[in-house]
Formats: C-alpha cells, sequence, structure tokens
C-alpha cells in the first residue's frame, strides 16, 4: 500500500469517531430543536441551514489539527512531507463530500418534518455544490494558515494569515446563504461564484505545499 | 555509505553547524559526541530529513534523503521529545510505525515492551519522561531501520532500563547489523558499544576515528614536575594538573614504542585515559578547535 493511501487511511482511522460524534450530536441536536420549533411556530423557522454552515468551519479546524498534530508524526514514521499533504487532502475532500451530501440531506429531512414541499432536487443540488466548494476552501484556508505558521512561526506565519484566508474570504463573500439555503447577495452568478471560489481554493493550495514542502519537523505542534 | 559535505546548518545568525563533511561506513554504531549547543541533534535531523540544510549536502548511498520516499523509509529517528500524538495510546503508535516500517519486528516490540514494563494503553501524554524514552528505544530498535538514529534516547530512564537498552540494542544489531548512531552524554556508558566516535564541537568537526584509535591516543604521563615538562614539551597536552612536586599531564597523540620506553626510563608512569576523559578534554571551554585539531 502506498504512503499516500496509509495516511488518509489513518487520518480517517483516527478522526472518525470524533467526526461521526460531533454529526450525530449535531443532527439529533437540530432534529430536536426542529420539532420543538415546528410545534411553537407557525410557519416554523429553519434551523438545518443555520447552523449547517459550522460544518465548513469545523473542516478548516480539521486541516489545522492535521499539520499540528499529524505532520511530524507521519514524517518520523518515514512519510515524505508531499505524501503526508496529499493524503491528508483526500481526507479533507472526503469530509467535504460527506458534509456537501449531509447539508442537503439535513435540509431535505427539515422540510419534511415542517411539512413544507418547496424542496427540490435542484435545491439540493445547489445546496450540495455551494456546501462542497465551501468546504474544500476552509480545509485548504485552515491547512496554510497552519502550514505558514508552522513553516515561519507566528510572526511570518502571521503575515501568511492574508492570503491563506483567501478561500474561506472567497465563499463567504460570494456564496453566503441564508437560513433557508438561498444565496444571499448575488454579487456573481452562481457558476462564477463557484469559479472564483475554486479558483482561489486551488491557488491557496499551491501555496499551502509551498509552505510545508520542505518544512523543518518541529519538536513540539507549531514549534 | 552517509556522505556528508560542506554541511552547515544555521538559525537566523547563529550557526549550529559549519561546514561538516565526513563519511560513515555503513553497518557500525557510530557515537555522536559532543557538548550541549554542539549541533548534534541539527547534524542528525538533516541526516533523519528532518531538516534542509542551509548548505552542502548529505547523501546516503548517493542520494538526497531529502524528501526521498525510499530513503525516509530506511531512517528511523528517535529524538529527545517523541514524535508522537500526545493523545495517542502508546500502542496506537507502535500499531503505525508497525504498519508504515518495511523491516519492522513485532515480536522484538513485544518483547521491548515488556522489558521496559510499558502499558501499551496508556496515553503518551501521560507517560512519565522515562516511560517515553523506552517507547522512543522499542520504535527506535523494533523498526530495524537500516539507518537508526537516536538521539539521547536514554532521558529520563533509570540505570537498570538503560543496560536493558545498551544489552538489547547490541544483541539485536549483532544479529542484524545495521547503521546505528548514537548521540549521547553517558559516553562512559556507551564507550564499549562504539566502533567509531564523531565528536563535534561548536559546530565543527573535531575528531572522526574508529574508537581504539581515539582511545589510544590518550595518555596521562605522571611523575616528577620538572621531567614531566619535559617529556610533555612539543607535544599537544590536554590538561595538566598538580600537586606539590608531583605534575600528571594528559597528551593527545598516541606514543610509539620508543617513546613509551623513553618516558618509563625516566621514571614517568603512563595510565590511559577513558574516552569521556578525552572528550571532556578536547571540548573543554578553554581549549581552541584549532588546538584540539
Amino acid at each position: 500500500m502506498n504512503a499516500r493511501r496509509q495516511v488518509t487511511e489513518h487520518l480517517l482511522r483516527t478522526y472518525r469517531p470524533v467526526l461521526i460524534w460531533f454529526t450525530g450530536i449535531f443532527v439529533v441536536g437540530v432534529v430536536i430543536a426542529d420539532i420543538v420549533a415546528a410545534r411553537v411556530a407557525d410557519p416554523a423557522p429553519g434551523i438545518w441551514m443555520y447552523v449547517a454552515i459550522a460544518f465548513r468551519y469545523w473542516i478548516g479546524i480539521i486541516a489545522v489539527i492535521f499539520i499540528a498534530n499529524n505532520l511530524r508524526q507521519f514524517v518520523a514514521v518515514g512519510v515524505t512531507r508531499r505524501d503526508f499533504m496529499a493524503g491528508a487532502l483526500v481526507v479533507g475532500v472526503l469530509a467535504s463530500v460527506a458534509f456537501a451530501v449531509l447539508v442537503p440531506l439535513g435540509h431535505g429531512i427539515e422540510y419534511a418534518i415542517h411539512g413544507g414541499s418547496g424542496f427540490s432536487a435542484a435545491t439540493g443540488f445547489r445546496e450540495f455544490a455551494v456546501t462542497l466548494v465551501a468546504c474544500l476552501a476552509s480545509f485548504i484556508a485552515g491547512s496554510a494558515a497552519c502550514s505558514g505558521i508552522y513553516r515561519f512561526g507566528a510572526w511570518g506565519g502571521l503575515a501568511l494569515i492574508i492570503p491563506a484566508l483567501l478561500p474561506a474570504a472567497a465563499t463567504t463573500i460570494f456564496l453566503p446563504t441564508d437560513s433557508d439555503g438561498q444565496l444571499i447577495a448575488q454579487y456573481l452568478p452562481l457558476s462564477l461564484a463557484l469559479t472564483v471560489s475554486l479558483v482561489a481554493t486551488a491557488a491557496v493550495t499551491v501555496l499551502s505545499h509551498w509552505e510545508l514542502k520542505d518544512a523543518t519537523i518541529r519538536r513540539s505542534a507549531l514549534g | 555509505m552517509i556522505s556528508l559535505r560542506d554541511l552547515t546548518v544555521r538559525y537566523g545568525a547563529t550557526t549550529a553547524v559549519e561546514s561538516i563533511s565526513v563519511d560513515l561506513a555503513p553497518g557500525k554504531i557510530y557515537g555522536l559526541l559532543g557538548r550541549n549547543g554542539s549541533g548534534k541533534t541539527s547534524l542528525l535531523s538533516v541526516l533523519s530529513a528532518y531538516r534542509k540544510p542551509s548548505s552542502g549536502s548529505v547523501t546516503i548511498d548517493g542520494s538526497d534523503p531529502f524528501e526521498n520516499r525510499a530513503l525516509m523509509r530506511d531512517i528511523v529517528f528517535v529524538r529527545d521529545a517523541l514524535d508522537a500524538v500526545e493523545g495517542d495510546r502508546a500502542g496506537t503508535l507502535l500499531d503505525l510505525h508497525a504498519r508504515m516500517r518495511p523491516c519492522w519486528d513485532a515480536e522484538l516490540a513485544a518483547k521491548l515492551v515488556a522489558t521496559f514494563e510499558l502499558d501499551p494503553r496508556k496515553r503518551i501524554g501521560a507517560l512519565s519522561r522515562g516511560q517515553r524514552s523506552s517507547l522512543g528505544v522499542v520504535i527506535g530498535l523494533a523498526s530495524r531501520a537500516p539507518l537508526t538514529i537516536l538521539d539521547e534516547a536514554y532521558l529520563g530512564m533509570d540505570a537498570a532500563a538503560r543496560m536493558a537498552f545498551y544489552r538489547e540494542m547490541l544483541a539485536d544489531y549483532l544479529e542484524h547489523p545495521r547503521t546505528i548512531i548514537l548521540s549521547t552524554h553517558l559516553i562512559q556508558e556507551v564507550a564499549d558499544l562504539l566502533e567509531e566516535v564523531v565528536i563535534i564541537d561548536r559546530g565543527r568537526l573535531v575528531v572522526h576515528e574508529d574508537t581504539d584509535t581515539f582511545r589510544s591516543r590518550g595518555v596521562a604521563v605522571t611523575g616528577a614536575a620538572e621531567t614531566v615538562d619535559a617529556f610533555a614539551a612539543g607535544r599537544a597536552v590536554l590538561a595538566e594538573q598538580s600537586l606539590g612536586g608531583t605534575r600528571q599531564v594528559t597528551l593527545y597523540g598516541a606514543l610509539d614504542a620508543d617513546e613509551r620506553r623513553q618516558a618509563e626510563s625516566a621514571g614517568l608512569s603512563l595510565s590511559p585515559v577513558g574516552i569521556q576523559d578525552l572528550f571532556v578534554h578536547l571540548t573543554s571551554p578553554e581549549r581552541t578547535l584549532e588546538a584540539a585539531r
């Protein structure tokens, strides 16, 4: 088995229980809140999309944890930095896809609980696309921000945080959604907004790779 | 063959390793000796692909180990700060190495875990300093990596655990020869294990030779002060001390048979100097590097 796949499998094995617990508690909490809302308000307010935005920030935190916690551990077992980055990226993509599926699914279920009928396949697909792009952007932004600090220390890393956060900024500006999953301010058509966000994400992926490709392996999490 | 050429490591204005060139033949146990801050860990970090050199090169069998997939698998670097996730259990870390290390010996790992009385269920963050070191030793030895680097791997280990470490290392090395680099301050304890010594001081290479040759370079000459001074004239004197009319000098440089006869006929007594004493003399702050060479 190649090193990248071993990295992916180890990270999934390690973080899957946390991910499942987090998602499970989150889903149960929202379902309870939705049931209560349906009983006390008419029409009941949507809660799922309002709080599902947390997924995209959470995935950014995962990226930070990977670099701060796991990079040196993998280099210590003989994995190259680029294999670690590739393996971790696969986990980020898998988690982004999982969240992107979960968001429209939860939204559809919420509609069903509230007895609504306005949730269509097109809505679901749009939410899938927006969530996927936002989660990928957040993962890469978290990764680049942490890589900068890991490689250049607190001050050097601080200077690189601004470009590192560009993908997250792009999705926040161009793909903001309300509690019903509708895009709030359409500065750009959806397809162009998605493209701009993906381009920013790709550019910052290159930045993150540059930061880590020959980083010194420090003794502690962030040196 | 491990080859370092003009290897330099700088941290800002500080030079940790300065233009070191040395060749290390495979299949030997090397002792890397140096005072605190002499650049040992920086040098080992470059060797193990943990950092890039500021200038110069490192090659292992002709290839640069940095980001080299094949070579990095064959290098294990155990440093005093265990490279592990604090929240993981010791057993999880061992499982990770077992999956990733091509020559991992699960049987040896289990034996060493028992020898050091480690509890694999315990979280790494909850291990004592000595237990963390023991875990590092288990990883270092059970990996059976062709290049095994142990950087002060004994920290916090009690005398019994250290003796067990040396015993197990030697036994496994004899059965599975490989290149082992042992960086240590406990020179006397490991002196008999080392086949070659590499001494660095203030970032520069001071000595690299086989242990017996190095050991033979030190001789303590004791006798009447005037006779000792006459004998020592023109030789490299590492240290001297006097008590009344008696003086002892530590000379650096092997004496041939004629010189020994000359000393004995002059009433001087000659005694060997331990590796640790030689090291202390060669790296004492009063000595300049040029004099040590």
